[in-house]
């Protein structure tokens, strides 16, 4: 799995840890329902990595939106000084 | 999962939607593109999701799930990357010579190319799309553990319908590029059309010869 995807799985993973409803989720199974919620708002995608494996990464849209916000966070950063 | 291991994670409709659409967004760019590398983009989309599709055994089933999206009809079993860029392409700007041609150097990508090489490097290298040796060697998987192939050539030495020359050159370099395969799946089978233009091994019942046996 990627950064981008990691930081997402991690974050959704806490937030499922800190609901306090008698269920602890495991690990796996937040990361791939999160996983299978991203690849069908068409924000990861499956591939082969280099070892022959199956694995995650952002799609190029993800990776797009992304560049948008920090360029945008940086302008108005910019702005601010 | 951890170390990225999917296989557990099925595809819904809307997640193979979700990549239809990806990969039609990558066509719309290469015909934006002026780049006359841009379909590389394109090919690496297919090529990757099919590959993918393909290491969890599912790539047939998948390819017809497409087409059912699609509203394509498919009366035999689909080939997946063909199907891929028929579900994906503008028919308008893609004739059927084209895709077929993409499709087969796919094909033959998946077979040969290491997987840490760019799709892109492993087409140049062999030559580029349309006069490299991916497009020379058509494949299609028989039977006995998949590893016999029949081949299909445009050279053939009596192509019906066919307007290309069929030159003792030209029958020659293809018969190298078959052996090249066979040697690499393990020495399996060369066809009748080509026995006679490697020589030194015994031939087989139909004509063809067994390159290691």
């Amino acid at each position: 799995m990627d950064k981008i995807l990691q930081e997402i799985a991690d974050e959704a993973y806490e937030v499922a840890r800190l609901r306090r409803n008698g269920v602890q989720p495991t690990r796996d199974r937040v990361f791939a329902e999160v996983l299978a919620e991203l690849e069908a708002n068409g924000d990861a995608m499956r591939f082969v990595n280099s070892k022959g494996r199956i694995a995650w990464k952002a799609t190029p849209r993800l990776r797009d939106y992304l560049k948008d916000l920090e360029l945008e966070a940086e302008e108005d950063l910019e702005d601010e000084f | 999962m951890h170390n990225g291991e999917a296989t557990t994670i099925p595809l819904s409709t809307e997640a193979m939607r979700a990549n239809l659409l990806r990969l039609e967004r990558e066509w719309e760019m290469v015909q934006e593109s002026r780049d006359r590398d841009a379909i590389y983009g394109y090919l690496t989309a297919v090529f990757e999701l099919v590959v993918c599709w393909a290491k969890e055994g599912k790539a047939v089933r998948r390819a017809c799930r497409a087409l059912y999206l699609r509203r394509h009809n498919s009366e035999r079993e689909p080939e997946p990357f063909a199907a891929l860029i028929l579900c994906t392409a503008d028919r308008g700007k893609l004739d059927d010579r084209m895709s077929s041609k993409w499709s087969r150097v796919l094909r033959y990508a998946a077979e040969f190319k290491d997987l840490d090489e760019p799709l892109r490097d492993f087409i140049k290298r062999k030559g580029g799309i349309t006069r490299g040796r991916c497009d020379k060697v058509r494949m299609m998987y028989v039977p006995e553990d998949g590893v016999k192939f029949l081949y299909q050539s445009k050279f053939r030495p009596n192509p019906p319908n066919s307007t290309q020359t069929c030159t003792e050159q030209n029958l020659k370099n293809e018969a190298a590029i078959v052996r090249e395969y066979c040697e690499w799946r393990g020495g399996e089978y060369l066809p009748p059309a080509f026995a006679r233009h490697v020589g030194g091994h015994p031939v087989d019942d139909d004509g063809g010869i067994r390159i290691k046996d």
